[in-house]
């Protein structure tokens, strides 16, 4: 079986893989990770895969409207969320609080650009939205192809702020501090997950689905860092409750920063992270 | 004349004086950047570095006497890169440090990779040069229309990109007559190890034709047309002549279309794609683990791929030493 799927989702995917075999130890689950732009072009050329889970819904709708992928639903096929945190390096040397601070002159801020990942876009979307665009491009000093590449600039101080997916800045807590947006200026991404038409092995892709949707693939998601449940948002893509649905995450990311930079692998507070902890606290130069 | 200065003598002195000035230069200056990466800048620094800009100018007036700047100004190039190449690596050492150099050396993961990168590399090297002898040797000695032409074809994939032939691979493989043809053998390309060693293979065949017919190219014809005239065959002198006269040559060839293997990438990232334990080879571990954020991982195995680079070198060297190829 082959799992067309985006790089980001690798260490949650992984988790699942082993779980799903375990389960079926009949059925042997290949991923192939690329970042989300390549995909459609392999799938159109190959008509080859099973399962698709790329990191944006955009992507999705592309094989859906391609014909790849016929069922669906947006409502029942979210595996997770990616929420939007605002990063800085460990120690916050401008001293960024808000995303008003992102505009006073001489902040070297990281934006993704909009043709190439994701990110880029939600970095417009959520500037403009604070009125605060025309600045925070001034203050740009890097324009990113994918989101690793703002995660590896805050982690070695090349700039001062940037916004990451909650998922992608978890990966660096020995290196940076992540500061919760305020919930008006909070995104929230849907992460779809659908089974290929010319899957060649379409129960056991059906199996492996329900298995990311269900609460035991959807906690291993939140151990990543990703947000679950039903997260109501606006058009934009903007939480819509006030936050109440992604405060607990916020207030573990931030837990989890200072747990690893303080070497306290048993910290209280910082939820489901707990495991993304103890792995970062292991060694200087995080791996798994 | 008796008495004449030995004309070599102020030349030696002027050379141990240029060196002992440029090495001093070298150092204040390392210093001055050293305060200034550790927030000390100012006076102090700038004064090092002022010193060292003079020691190193004076040196420069010195050998220009005596006309011995321009070996001067080679010599300090190959040592400023050597330099540059050891900073490199020692800093990315003193980044990873002691203990998670330990750690990540130790992982069974990291040899995993090393060892899959070795095995792909080493088969797609094979396949290259089981090809790449004949072409090498119809390119070095026989005689067939538009030669210039047909060498430059048979080299393109040494000038196209990588990613370039990548992506032309999709529509190489599914295109019916070779889609058959792998279909029949049961082979599937994209995703697989048998895909890492197709794409190895396809990436290196012109570095291999090229480099053996340089090797073929290096041994005179007149052993040939002796052998010929004494009655072999073409077959049993190219076998019992050419081939061991070039045999320097063909086993350099063979380390350098290696090493291009083992670090192949971008043609792999587009048409075998990413799959754990299948596919992920050095370089596109690198790549794997920096999208998830483990920067360990990434410099570990970028340490070891300087560490087979200096070893498929070394044995380069060692084996290849005096060919004409490298």
């Amino acid at each position: 079986m082959l799992f067309h799927a985006g790089v980001g989702q690798r260490s949650s995917l992984n988790e699942i893989k082993v779980i799903f075999e375990e389960r079926h130890p009949e059925v042997k689950v290949n991923f192939s990770y690329k970042g989300s732009g390549y995909f459609i072009a392999d799938i159109s050329r190959s008509k080859e895969g099973d399962l698709y889970l790329p990191g944006e819904e955009f992507y999705l709708l592309q094989a859906v409207e391609r014909g790849f992928i016929t069922d669906y639903d947006p409502q029942r096929d979210i595996a997770a969320y990616f929420v939007t945190v605002l990063v800085t390096p460990k120690g916050n040397p401008k001293n960024i609080r808000t995303l008003a601070d992102c505009a006073k002159p001489g902040v070297k801020i990281g934006l993704g650009n909009p043709r190439a990942c994701a990110i880029g876009i939600w970095h417009e979307k959520t500037f403009q939205k604070a009125g605060i665009w025309e600045a925070v491009r001034e203050n740009a000093s890097m324009s990113a192809k994918c989101i690793p590449e703002l995660g590896n600039a805050v982690q070695h101080k090349l700039i001062d702020a940037t916004i990451l997916w909650s998922s992608t800045a978890v990966l660096y807590l020995r290196d940076v501090e992540i500061i919760p947006l305020k919930a008006a200026y909070r995104g929230a991404v849907r992460l779809p997950v659908g089974v290929l038409e010319f899957s060649r092995f379409p129960q056991e892709a059906q199996l492996l689905k329900d298995l990311i949707l269900s609460a035991a693939g959807k906690e291993i998601f939140e151990s990543h860092a990703y947000a679950i449940g039903d997260i109501p948002t606006d058009e934009q893509g903007f939480v819509t409750d006030g936050g109440a649905s992604t405060d607990a995450l916020m207030e573990w990311l931030v837990h989890a920063a200072r747990a690893v930079k303080e070497g306290d692998l048993d910290a209280e507070g910082v939820g489901p992270l707990l495991k993304e902890v103890v792995r970062q606290g292991k060694t200087r130069r995080s791996g798994t | 004349m008796k008495n004449a200065p030995d004309p070599s003598l102020p030349r030696r002195r002027a050379k141990t004086w240029a060196i002992g000035l440029a090495g001093t230069g070298f150092v204040l200056l390392l210093l001055a950047a050293l305060r200034v990466a550790a927030g000390e800048g100012g006076v102090g620094a700038t004064r090092l570095a002022v010193l060292g800009v003079g020691s190193g100018a004076g040196a420069a007036v010195l050998l220009y006497r005596q006309h011995m700047l321009w070996p001067a100004i080679c010599v300090s190039a190959t040592l400023g890169i050597l330099a540059t190449y050891l900073v490199f690596v020692g800093s990315t050492a003193v980044y990873l440090g002691w203990s998670d150099a330990a750690y990540f050396f130790g992982q069974e993961r990291l040899w995993a990779r090393v060892w899959l990168t070795v095995w792909t590399a080493t088969i797609s090297t094979g396949l290259s040069v089981i090809l790449g002898i004949p072409v090498g040797y119809a390119l070095s000695r026989l005689r067939f229309p538009v030669p210039r032409l047909i060498a430059t074809l048979i080299d393109l994939p040494v000038m196209v990109p990588a990613a370039a032939i990548g992506a032309l691979l999709f529509g190489f493989v599914r295109t019916p007559p070779v889609r058959n043809v792998l279909d029949a053998m049961g082979l599937e390309l994209a995703h697989s190890a048998t895909g890492v060693i197709f794409v190895q293979f396809v990436v290196t065949i012109a570095f291999a034709a090229r480099l053996m017919k340089a090797s073929f190219d290096a041994v005179n014809p007149r052993f040939e047309q002796v052998s010929r005239s004494l009655g072999a065959s073409l077959p049993a002198t190219f076998l019992h002549v050419t081939l061991p006269l070039a045999k320097r040559g063909v086993m350099a060839s063979l380390i350098v279309v290696w090493a291009r293997a083992a670090a192949e990438w971008e043609a792999l990232m587009l048409f075998v794609g990413g799959t754990e334990k299948q596919t992920d080879v050095l370089p596109f571990a690198i790549y794997l683990d920096w999208n998830g954020g483990m920067m360990g991982w990434c410099v570990s195995m970028s340490l070891v791929c300087v560490l087979l680079a200096v070893a498929t070198m070394g044995a380069m060297r060692l084996i290849g030493g005096r060919s004409y190829v490298w």
